[in-house]
């Protein structure tokens, strides 16, 4: 499978700061990739180095070609959506949709306008009228009617209400991705995109201490809601976590033998979220 | 479309309201002075006028010194009222202090227009946007400049059109289309000329000034707040410095000397005319552009802007937003 996305030794530091240190890691096509990681563990900071907004140490190829090089050749294979609201706020809907139409081939017009058709966005509004939803959703439609090869999300749902985040995803499934284009979402509410992620990447401190499929994380993180009677010999297997949950205690343990756990208690795959927690907490 | 074509029609979107401000803030400016002037024409004796002549004393400053003395100028060369030279000194005098006018009005909207060039992209985000584009970095900055100074220069012949439609007005409030001579002036006027000496006027101090400019653009690329007031004030005070502590005027005189030197330039092409026996229509305020466009003065100024123009490169390649 070819790698879209290879990334060796990257790191950047704003003064003292180090704000990515030596990570390394590949992204094949047809992938959903989480970045995930809390507040200033370096999300914004790696995907702005990915997509040749700021300089870096280390090594970086994005769809072949080095992204502080060739940002521009890129751009026309990739979409990005930032953190924070980038569209122009002095500029129409149509202007915006014009532009974007001028400067990359792979825009189609028509179906950008479709799908600005289902929301309410008039195509005569200035940006600045818009709301946050709205803006989110009119960068998104400039995206999604983009043939691009690479879909970068930067908290793409931030400041947005329970059902922009649900559509925004699942727009990104049935309208964009398909097993010859990749996406990356960076966010840190691990719990909304679970369940459209392929792999996960954790970032903690500027460093990646996880990368790994969700489907290897399902097999090897177990949940252990205990017996009583069990809890002393569980507590002597090293559970990353133990918490209380009305009144049980449940564990999470790694590469454990699942049959064995079964006889203390009940066993079943911690969400994405959970792990998340589990090694944020302990893991440096 | 062409992508740069396309990043000018984004500037064009986003300062046309600008210029159309502009134009009816000075449309209402004009016509505002349309009242003295209309009080002055009811009092206005033609007799009076001509016998006059003799004490109007009128400063040029030096350049005219060395081409003619306009005392010494015949009343009655041209136009059978006699009143001839003052209308054409008149009309002289106007042209010049409205292409000033409008000169200085478009210097204050090309200093505003640079500093803001990318600073406002980058105080609300846009830039990230605009980055997220396939578009090169060469294209975004050169497309400004293009558009900062076609900008300019089409706004200079737009207000310079209103400007002489509000001269016709003028003379027909006072009065002289009554005269022979207003016809005399009417037919001697070559508007097309007119223009592109106007274009080229204010071409030939965009080149001038654009090392300012580029200083400009590059204090937008790098400042996080003020970059008007940094990007005027830093050669302001420079220059104040060298004076204080150097006793040298270089930098001020390179900052302001461009505004005299082109009324120079105005002023030496409006007068030595064969002493203004010639219609002021047929003047030719550029009539030499190569001389001006291939000076030394004009291949110092590219360089020096191209200096700049790296540095706010530069810094547009490591800036991203101001918060």
């Amino acid at each position: 499978m070819d790698n879209l996305v290879s990334l060796n030794n990257l790191s950047k530091s704003y003064g003292k700061i180090q704000a990515l240190s030596n990570i390394t890691f590949q992204i094949p096509t047809g992938r959903i990739i989480g970045l995930i990681g809390p507040n200033g563990s370096g999300k914004t900071t790696l995907l702005r180095a990915m997509t040749g907004l700021i300089d870096y140490e280390g090594s970086i190829s994005m769809l072949g070609v080095e992204p502080k090089v060739s940002r521009s050749e890129l751009m026309e294979n990739t979409g990005v959506i930032h953190d924070i609201s980038v569209l122009p706020p002095w500029m129409k809907v149509s202007q915006v949709v014009e532009f974007k139409a001028g400067v990359q081939s792979a825009f189609n017009y028509d179906k950008c306008v479709k799908f600005l058709d289902k929301t309410s966005i008039k195509m005569d509004s200035k940006v600045k009228h818009l709301s946050k939803g709205m803006k989110t959703q009119l960068h998104l439609a400039l995206v999604l009617a983009t043939d691009t090869k690479l879909l970068i999300l930067d908290e793409p749902t931030h400041g947005l209400d329970i059902l922009f985040r649900k559509e925004l995803y699942s727009n990104v499934l049935e309208e964009y991705f398909d097993n010859n284009k990749s996406v990356i979402i960076s966010t840190h509410q691990v719990e909304e995109v679970e369940h459209i992620l392929s792999d996960v990447i954790f970032l903690k401190d500027g460093y990646a201490i996880l990368y790994d499929s969700v489907e290897n994380l399902k097999s090897k993180y177990y949940q252990l809601i205990a017996s009583d009677k069990h809890i002393d010999t569980i507590r002597k297997m090293n559970p990353i976590t133990e918490h209380s949950f009305f009144g049980k205690r449940v564990f999470l343990l790694e590469n454990a033998d699942r049959e064995k756990l079964e006889s203390m208690g009940e066993v079943s795959s911690p969400s994405i979220a959970d792990i998340f927690v589990a090694i944020m907490g302990g893991k440096s | 479309m062409n992508s740069f074509l396309v990043l000018i029609k984004k500037e064009w979107w986003e300062w046309k309201n600008m210029i159309l401000w502009i134009t009816g803030i000075y449309l209402f400016l004009m016509l505002l002075i349309l009242v003295p002037i209309t009080r002055i024409s009811n009092d206005l004796n033609f007799d009076d006028l001509e016998a006059g002549m003799s004490e109007i004393e009128i400063d040029w400053g030096d350049e005219i010194k060395n081409h003619s003395q306009l005392s010494q100028l015949p009343l009655n060369t041209i136009g059978s009222s006699g009143v001839g030279v003052p209308i054409k000194v008149a009309y002289g005098i106007g042209l010049i202090i409205g292409i000033h006018f409008i000169q200085g009005l478009l210097l204050f909207i090309a200093l505003f227009y640079f500093a803001d060039s990318i600073f406002g992209e980058r105080m609300d985000s846009s830039t990230l946007f605009i980055r997220s584009q396939p578009l090169n970095d060469h294209s975004v900055l050169l497309s400004k400049i293009v558009s900062g100074f076609s900008g300019i220069i089409l706004t200079s012949l737009m207000l310079s059109v209103i400007f002489l439609l509000y001269i016709k007005l003028v003379v027909w409030i006072f009065g002289f289309h009554q005269l022979e001579l207003y016809e005399e002036l009417k037919n001697g006027v070559q508007v097309f000329d007119l223009y592109v000496d106007m274009g080229v006027y204010q071409f030939v101090t965009l080149l001038w000034y654009s090392p300012f400019l580029l200083f400009l653009m590059w204090v937008s690329a790098s400042v996080k707040k003020k970059p008007l007031i940094v990007g005027l004030g830093s050669p302001i005070l420079l220059a104040i410095v060298l004076i204080i502590v150097f006793n040298n005027s270089t930098m001020i005189e390179q900052l302001f000397g461009v505004l005299g030197d082109i009324k120079g330039i105005a002023l030496e092409q409006l007068l030595i005319h064969e002493n203004m026996t010639e219609t002021v229509g047929k003047l030719e305020i550029f009539d030499s552009f190569f001389k001006y466009i291939f000076s030394l003065r004009s291949f110092v100024s590219v360089l020096i802007a191209g200096v700049f123009y790296f540095l706010a490169l530069h810094s547009y390649r490591r800036n991203i937003p101001t918060s």
